[in-house]
């Protein structure tokens, strides 16, 4: 007799938003499966457009749709042993409730999905679809309220993957070691990196209480979530304040363009540091070979000393922009005739991840 | 010094020349009371002004002789009393050849029409030259020494430099004379700070005045702001390889026009009314003649063709650089003929 398939049914069913995680926690709760979360920010402010779309062997088809929750099916082919192999899964797209410009992304589908068609999928939809990415702060701060709200619950890090900035080996390659730390606590682990200038790319945590094992979870700087219990707890500690950052992150890139205005003026963007970044003049020189790490982009050095003054231009939409250190603390950006709200979410996500974490805060004009 | 060095200095003197034309306009402008800037404080860069005379007829014909004045800086404080000169980030070691930018000073030190006020005049205008710190006590020297060069309006020599101390500054410091508007002559002779910082959106829109710029520099702008922004609307722009291109065809007028709109100090009339009808009249910059000179460069590289024998619209090739100012201080270099670093050696020849 063949096995019931449980996964088919449950992709069939016409959910409701507002239940859909409830149900996947109850589906999780019988039986031995993952879910994974990609948030992502979209400003069409819909997923409409996501049906019929191929990319290289992948393709959507769109099963159903109710409200703000989605259901697709990928289509994708790849090489096993040499041999090209079709296959595909499914998975929903829920529209935030509060914010319209907020999506996740998520399936029940095997690791094998996820890693082959599903993750990669999202990321080929650059620049329609943006990820975030959370800062090491906002991180800590996540696993912290996440903590408070589900009763003093306890954390334990199972295996961790962070990035050092800086570090550079003979042949002047960065070093990206990925470390595990079976059984220590998420402050000594958050202490450990900060302490060694790097961020974590994953982190996996075991939750327990009362010696009892409640979840196992791992959590990506891109927001991808993934876990076999307490789906609701998590998407609510997690997952929705990532689509708020989503939201915020969208909303303080977007208008940017000097041609979005009248008078051509500049809506620049300052990265401002907690300490003194630029107190020894060759930081000037670290930040530049950093940004000359960045990808699909030129970078051209208008003046590197003693004060910074690089041109960028990204060869993903050609988007342009300034950029300037004239002070200790702060990295100005200054968005150019058209910039668009990825291009500025990549540009500053090279700078937090490969140079250093700052806050984000709007240029205060005085001309 | 290498050639490329040579460029990248001649790219610095002509972005602090920018900086200084900055700052100094806008120490008049802005109200350290109330931290914000004087809407009544006019400028305006690259303008022409008219020597005035009592008949109207023999002023028209002056005017269609070409007999005017295009300082770098002008100020308006008010209807009776206006600001004019020169920034001069460098003189040439040869002294005599100094005499040329005196007598263009000279020149400022008459009555004048074609103000950005209702009558076109002032009552009355101070003449200033801005020039680097490191020349500014020979250059005072010069003054003193020499008896033909002589100002009935107030003159004074205005020194300025950049320096680090936890912030970047540019400094501005009266070296010679004095200026007429106390509030400012006072503090100027003290020596201003400026911190950089807060320009920064300035200078990021007013990347070109009217003197020619070097090219590697001229190119720069061209090709990230203006070709990479048409190359972007091509549906292979985001998978271009680096041997591949793609084709923007640009007309040199439209090119040349956008730059003016979009990266000089014409932008400063876009937000005042009463600026925008004085502009119309205005020369245009950068030249005709220093986009034609960029686009042949671009030419005989191979970056670029012209479409057709009127040389009127130019098809540029536009490929992936890692570094583009780079590459375009690299292309110059190459070049025989250092004169041909820069476009003319004194914008007012044409």
């Amino acid at each position: 007799m063949d096995a019931f398939d449980y996964l088919s049914v449950f992709y069939a069913k016409q959910h409701s938003a507002d239940r859909i995680i409830q149900n996947v926690d109850a589906l999780l709760a019988s039986e031995e499966l993952d879910v994974r979360f990609i948030p992502f920010g979209c400003e069409r402010k819909n997923v409409d457009w996501l049906d019929g779309i191929v990319i290289k062997d992948r393709k959507t088809k769109l099963q159903w749709k109710n409200e703000r929750l989605h259901c697709y099916e990928l289509q994708y082919k790849y090489k096993e042993r040499g041999q090209a192999r079709n296959s595909k899964g499914q998975f929903f797209i829920i529209q935030d409730d509060q914010y319209a410009d907020s999506f996740v992304v998520f399936t029940i589908e095997s690791g094998d999905f996820y890693r082959r068609a599903l993750f990669p999928f999202i990321q080929s939809i650059y620049p329609i679809a943006i990820m975030t990415f959370i800062t090491h702060k906002k991180l800590r701060r996540l696993l912290d309220n996440f903590v408070v709200s589900n009763n003093q619950s306890e954390l334990l890090i199972t295996r961790a993957s962070q990035r050092l900035r800086f570090q550079e080996n003979h042949k002047g390659r960065r070093v990206m070691p990925v470390v595990s730390w079976p059984s220590m606590s998420v402050e000594e682990a958050f202490h450990w990196v900060y302490d060694h200038n790097g961020w974590f790319e994953s982190i996996s945590i075991e939750v327990s209480k009362n010696c009892r094992v409640l979840s196992n979870f791992t959590f990506t700087r891109q927001g991808v979530l993934r876990t076999n219990a307490l789906v609701g707890e998590l998407f609510d500690s997690f997952i929705k304040p990532i689509c708020k950052i989503i939201h915020e992150n969208i909303e303080f890139f977007s208008h940017r363009s000097r041609l979005d205005r009248m008078d051509l003026s500049t809506r620049p963007i300052v990265i401002e540091f907690d300490e003194d970044q630029f107190s020894e003049i060759s930081e000037n020189q670290r930040l530049i070979q950093s940004m000359r790490r960045m990808k699909t982009s030129s970078i051209s050095v208008l003046h590197g000393n003693p004060y910074v003054h690089l041109t960028i231009l990204d060869y993903i939409d050609g988007s342009a922009f300034d950029l300037w250190v004239l002070d200790q603390q702060k990295i100005v950006l200054v968005p150019q005739l058209k910039v668009s709200v990825a291009a500025i979410k990549r540009l500053v996500n090279h700078v937090f991840d490969d140079y250093a974490e700052g806050n984000l805060i709007n240029y205060e004009e005085v001309a | 010094m290498t050639s490329q060095q040579v460029i990248r200095e001649e790219v610095d003197n002509y972005k602090d020349t920018i900086y200084a034309i900055i700052g100094f306009m806008n120490l008049f402008r802005y109200d350290d009371q109330s931290k914000s800037m004087r809407n009544n404080i006019l400028f305006f860069q690259g303008c022409k002004l008219y020597p005035k005379v009592e008949n109207e007829n023999a002023e028209n014909e002056r005017r269609n002789n070409g007999e005017y004045v295009t300082p770098d800086i002008g100020i308006v404080l008010s209807n009776d009393y206006g600001i004019i000169g020169e920034v001069k980030c460098s003189f040439p070691k040869d002294k005599t050849l100094w005499e040329k930018d005196f007598i263009q000073l000279m020149n400022y030190d008459q009555e004048l029409t074609g103000w950005p006020t209702n009558s076109g005049t002032v009552k009355t205008h101070d003449v200033v030259l801005l020039t680097h710190l490191s020349r500014a006590v020979a250059v005072k020297k010069y003054f003193e020494e020499n008896e033909g060069v002589t100002f009935i309006k107030p003159f004074s020599i205005i020194e300025f430099h950049r320096y680090t101390q936890l912030k970047e500054f540019f400094f501005l410091r009266l070296n010679h004379g004095n200026i007429s508007e106390s509030v400012n002559g006072k503090r100027l002779e003290d020596g201003i700070s400026i911190p950089m910082n807060v320009f920064i959106n300035v200078y990021s829109r007013y990347k070109l005045y009217d003197a020619p710029p070097p090219l590697p520099y001229l190119l720069e702008i061209i090709w990230t702001n203006i070709i990479a922004l048409r190359a972007a609307e091509n549906p292979k722009f985001p998978t271009l390889r680096k041997n591949q291109k793609i084709e923007v065809e640009i007309e040199l007028n439209e090119l040349t026009d956008l730059l003016y709109q979009q990266f000089t100090f014409y932008q400063f009339s876009s937000t005042r009314r009463e600026l925008q009808s004085y502009y119309r009249l205005q020369p245009k910059y950068p030249k005709h003649s220093w986009v034609v000179e960029a686009c042949k460069k671009l030419i005989e590289s191979g970056d670029a063709i012209w479409k057709d024998e009127s040389e009127q619209v130019v098809v540029i090739y536009f490929k992936r650089h890692t570094d583009i100012f780079d590459h375009f201080v690299k292309l110059c270099s190459k070049s025989e003929d250092k004169n041909q670093l820069k476009l003319f050696n004194e914008k007012n020849d044409d």
